[in-house]
């Protein structure tokens, strides 16, 4: 099996039978999701997606979807226990059609990446990555606790004020927790390679500079790093370099290696500036022992 | 001085009681919640507080809880058995059992654990009969935190309910679930004292809701 995405190419449509796809709620609703994560599994959309739709019916619509030529497919093997998922694209008609819609801007629409650039490794690793953990934190949805997503693609903000028309936040993901009245947002970024502490504080700052300080009452940005290493590394060059940061804007972070299961979202599994501490042990690091949960309603 | 300005808000918020519509329909932050909030520095143990006590607010969802403990700041909270039976009252005068009122049809006489006298003592005191017909004490209508109220009943030779502390620091790192079911675990355990619980008196000495309220009932859905 091989463990990248060389050999990978686009499913053929031939010999396929075409279907009239109706355009309802529900396939804008799939179609956006596809557009805003840039790919997705059919188990992902199914979790976003199931407590509105049956099963059943999500497999046979993104298999339509696929037919109509509105959608992309291809199969990849992760390296996961998943096997060969196969993961959805938009096509360039999928493209289309959300643009008759009009739920979207032009601009972003256009941006949207083409195969062979979602194909290539790096790429589709942090793209999988992120969708599937988006995917998995949505299926924490029950009861009084709302959990609602934007994707990649429409979280991002542009600054309009200057000519460059330049992108000042670029989350990989937005979540709004919405319970008992209260929305809080989170700016989620998911690090899978290590940055410079530069680059890192560089992002930070963009947040701070961007957001509105009335707003931050309900705003986290929320790091989940790819190794434990890596989220150390971080809280060690944020306290080092930048601590007042951490007084303009409520930063948590996690690490891949305590989100193995959907309900972990939820539990005690973040770093914050109440609980990170500094540690003087020959060298100096950063102690991230104690964890709290991203929200004390939780 | 104080107490003739007591008195006075005191007057102005029955007055307001009569001309606004009831508390539960009135919004948090409105001024009839602002001048009982003084009042309750002023004169903690104001009659009109035992009145707005009656009417206890119940949650079902534990995380609604957890929210109101983050608002409040993290403050000290206690937690005992709600009893899901009714109530006698018991009043004494100048340190004498003067009256023991329940719509309970029960032979006082058969009611162990009524201490008849408690030195210098003029107030309310409300229990509930357990299954070997003994009266357990939760509450007393008098000034106090409460601790102070349990020593009280205590020192006077009532038989109190177990209680703990509401784990108000761990909110942050404990998820709702474990929360709930330690919660759960305290009501079984007072259900195998034979006692009928149907949930949880969260009980606090500074106010946690609008309109001084300082306490609050969590009935578990998985009860």
């Amino acid at each position: 099996m091989f463990l990248n995405t060389i050999d990978v190419t686009l499913t053929p449509r031939k010999e396929v039978k075409v279907y009239n796809v109706q355009m309802n709620q529900s396939t804008l609703e799939m179609l956006s999701l596809i557009f805003e994560f840039k790919l997705a599994t059919t188990w992902q959309i199914t979790r976003f997606l199931k407590q509105r739709d049956k099963v059943n019916y999500i497999y046979l619509k993104l298999r339509r979807l696929w037919q109509a030529g509105l959608l992309e497919s291809f199969k990849i093997f992760t390296g996961s226990r998943a096997g060969m998922p196969v993961y959805y694209m938009l096509s360039k008609r999928g493209l289309e059609i959300l643009n008759e819609a009009g739920g979207y801007d032009k601009l972003r629409l256009k941006n949207y990446p083409q195969a062979k650039t979602l194909l290539s490794w790096n790429l589709f690793r942090h793209e999988a990555e992120v969708v599937e953990l988006a995917s998995l934190e949505a299926k924490n949805t029950v009861g009084n606790l709302k959990i609602i997503f934007k994707g990649e693609t429409e979280s991002l903000a542009r600054d309009f004020r200057s000519d460059k028309n330049i992108e000042v936040l670029t989350p990989d993901y937005t979540v709004f927790y919405l319970a008992f009245g209260i929305t809080e947002k989170v700016y989620s970024e998911y690090e899978r390679t290590q940055k410079s502490v530069g680059a890192m504080l560089k992002k930070i700052e963009r947040y701070v500079q961007y957001l509105n300080p009335d707003e931050n009452l309900h705003t986290t940005l929320r790091f989940v790093f790819h190794t434990p290493q890596m989220e150390q590394a971080f809280w060690l060059g944020l306290l080092m370099n930048k601590a007042s940061f951490l007084q303009k804007l409520r930063i948590f972070t996690t690490n891949l290696s305590l989100l193995e299961s959907f309900p972990q979202f939820l539990e005690p599994i973040y770093v914050s500036e109440q609980t990170v501490k500094l540690l003087k042990q020959g060298r100096l690091t950063a102690d991230l022992t104690k964890r709290i949960k991203l929200f004390s309603f939780l | 001085m104080t107490n003739i300005y007591a008195e006075l808000l005191e007057q102005i918020i029955v007055e307001m009681r009569t001309v606004l519509p009831h508390e539960k329909d009135l919004l948090p932050g409105h001024e009839y919640f602002v001048w009982l909030d003084f009042l309750k520095k002023v004169k903690p143990d104001s009659k009109l507080f035992i009145h707005s006590n009656n009417k206890i607010k119940e949650y079902t969802d534990i995380r609604e809880i957890m929210l109101l403990a983050e608002t409040n700041h993290y403050p000290a909270w206690y937690i005992q058995p709600h009893f899901n039976e009714e109530d006698i009252i018991i009043t004494y005068e100048n340190g004498e059992l003067k009256n023991i009122s329940s719509e309970l049809t029960v032979d006082m006489s058969e009611v162990w654990a009524v201490p008849r006298q408690i030195l210098k003592f003029s107030g309310v005191i409300k229990g509930i009969l357990n299954t070997q017909k003994s009266f357990i004490a939760y509450d007393l209508e008098l000034a106090g935190t409460f601790l102070q109220k349990k020593e009280f009943l205590k020192n006077a030779g009532f038989t109190t309910p177990e209680f703990a502390l509401f784990p108000t620091a761990e909110i942050a790192s404990i998820s709702s679930n474990k929360l709930e079911t330690s919660l759960i675990n305290f009501i079984s355990q007072a259900r195998e004292s034979g006692l009928k619980v149907d949930g949880i008196s969260i009980v606090s000495d500074t106010p946690l809701l609008p309109g001084a309220v300082t306490q609050i009932i969590f009935i578990p859905q998985t009860n």
